[in-house]
């Protein structure tokens, strides 16, 4: 396994690191790998898992990489004007024609959490080279059976009215003047009916779709909610959607992470198998073997 | 900037190295020292920034990630402050070898301050030492991290809480602390360390605490020469989208030798 880092784009003002297999170049018929960034998270991702990832799905012969938005981690401002959600499908695109340039890519499967997996998602509806999309964490929407999990269990537990009213008292006695709350950055999510004309397309075009959850994700507290939001919507079996019940937004504890990461590569193989078993793919049998870059490395 | 590879080829480490840029370059280099865990994933940005800034004031800077961390190569699981004071000799001659610098301050935040100094204990090439917050006591930094990632388990704003303990039972706050890594950050100890060796030291402190009081005394005792900054910007090293602008500002302007 090899790893390196480049900058690329204009005057390299993005960097990225990219984990191949020890052959080097995609092969034809393997999609390469994009991890994207968790907000402002740098491209080693939550808790590293995006390493994790990358040098897992490199394991098992797909080329991955990592890399930083402008503005975000290592990657510099650029001089342009347009919107933070314009700008990061412009970059994303960078960066696959990047992995074509270098590495022959010519199909990817972009990744990521949070604002990551709404990137995924816009750079998946209006570019073709894009097979798959693995939405950790990404946009949702309430359902009656949300709000009835949601709200249920607050109207008849005691704890709860006692915890409401104590905070209702306290404001009171405080003349209104409550404790400011810490906004968290808001993500905006497209509008339902145009995330649905999304995955229409998305599925009419044979994408697959890999949909995680986690207890910590605001608006989202059962397994099939997703269905059920887009019930209209025949996936062909394309989609797996799958429900971390156990796992927080950033899935800070280990074993939620190399479930993680097991379930994505799993994924992987399942949709990219049949290629790699023609190309007859050894994964790597030394977890510990390495082949690192020296040097520094010039822009694209 | 470049970011690059280095070291040991079977173990190759990442850093990001920024030349100067301003028509006055210093003789001296900066190597950054990350601190551990959820701590590095929050001072990621704010050294970056950093390093820009000093670059912009003429220094040659190098950020980098020690074995099983960031970027560098290593499984999370491999880690080891033992390496890592070796990652940081590493760093430093790898940024002298680039450069042509013979000199080098070190700046470390929490864990990374006392790598730093352990470091410096070490070489007759370091100037400054700019210790951020630095873990005094690892013995009582262990502690905290336990009781934090206990107290993370039963968090009723967590799912599913309480958390029955995972087999992975080596780790604190989502990253591995073998038990072996517990014990050699138990005997970090800058109170009774050897003597700094640095022509300057800036200790920056976001809080003062008895432990910061106690660093300060213990550095006056030893007729070391340092300076104790006081800046509290504690949360803007949180996951919060805003810098530690001033803690910036001010530190390279000591390095600059300029007026804050």
């Amino acid at each position: 396994m090899m790893e390196k880092a480049y900058q690329f784009g204009k005057d390299g003002y993005l960097v990225g690191i990219v984990t191949e297999p020890g052959f080097g170049a995609c092969k034809d018929g393997l999609p390469a790998v994009l991890l994207l960034n968790a907000g402002l998270l740098h491209r080693v991702g939550p808790y590293r898992v995006h390493v994790d990832l990358a040098r897992r799905l490199a394991s098992v012969g797909f080329v991955a990489f990592r890399f930083d938005l402008g503005g975000v981690g290592d990657s510099q401002l650029p001089n342009s004007s347009g919107s933070f959600e314009d700008r990061a499908v412009g970059e994303i695109q960078e960066a696959m024609n990047f992995l074509t340039v270098r590495k022959g890519a010519s199909e990817f499967v972009l990744m990521g959490l949070c604002s990551g997996a709404l990137d995924a998602h816009r750079v998946a509806a209006v570019d073709p080279r894009v097979s798959g999309i693995a939405l950790l964490d990404g946009y949702t929407y309430p359902t009656w059976r949300y709000y009835l999990r949601h709200y249920g269990p607050r109207v008849v537990s005691f704890t709860r009215w006692k915890q409401f009213l104590k905070r209702k008292w306290s404001n009171i006695l405080s003349n209104g003047r409550e404790a400011p709350v810490e906004q968290p950055l808001t993500l905006t999510y497209p509008p339902k009916e145009a995330a649905k004309l999304d995955l229409e397309k998305l599925v009419q075009r044979g994408v697959n779709l890999l949909y995680i959850y986690t207890s910590g994700k605001d608006l989202y507290n059962y397994r099939d909610q997703l269905k059920d939001v887009f019930r209209s919507i025949d996936f062909r079996g394309k989609l797996q959607l799958e429900y971390f019940i156990d796992a927080d937004h950033t899935f800070t504890l280990l074993a939620d992470r190399n479930r993680l990461v097991m379930t994505i590569c799993d994924w992987m193989q399942a949709h990219y198998r049949p290629v790699m078993e023609q190309m007859a793919v050894e994964p790597e049998r030394s977890p510990q073997s390495w082949t690192g870059q020296r040097g520094k490395v010039a822009p694209i | 900037m470049h970011p690059y590879y280095f070291g040991d080829s079977q173990r190759p480490l990442f850093g990001v190295y920024h030349g100067p840029r301003s028509h006055l370059i210093r003789n001296v280099g900066v190597v950054m020292c990350y601190p551990a865990g959820q701590e590095y994933m929050h001072s990621h940005r704010a050294f970056q920034h950093l390093s820009a800034m000093l670059s912009k004031a003429g220094f040659h800077v190098m950020r980098f990630d020690y074995y099983g961390t960031g970027d560098s190569s290593g499984d999370s699981k491999e880690v080891d402050i033992d390496l890592w004071k070796s990652n940081i000799h590493v760093a430093i001659e790898e940024l002298k070898d680039s450069s042509g610098v013979k000199r080098v301050v070190l700046i470390g935040r929490r864990l990374g301050a006392a790598l730093a100094v352990a470091a410096s204990i070490e070489r007759t090439d370091i100037t400054d030492l700019v210790l951020l917050d630095p873990v005094v006591n690892g013995k009582g930094y262990i502690d905290q991290l336990t009781a934090m990632h206990r107290s993370m388990l039963v968090d009723p704003a967590r799912p599913r809480a309480p958390r029955v303990q995972s087999s992975e039972a080596d780790e604190l706050l989502g990253f591995p602390f073998p038990e072996e890594m517990r014990s050699a950050i138990r005997q970090v100890d800058l109170l009774h360390s050897q003597i700094f060796k640095a022509e300057r030291t800036f200790l920056i402190i976001s809080e003062e605490t008895e432990e910061s009081a106690q660093l300060c005394e213990a550095l006056k005792a030893a007729s070391l020469q340092f300076n104790c900054h006081v800046i509290p910007e504690a949360g803007a090293w949180g996951e919060k989208a805003v810098l530690p602008s001033e803690t910036l500002r001010i530190i390279t302007s000591l390095l600059a030798k300029e007026p804050i």
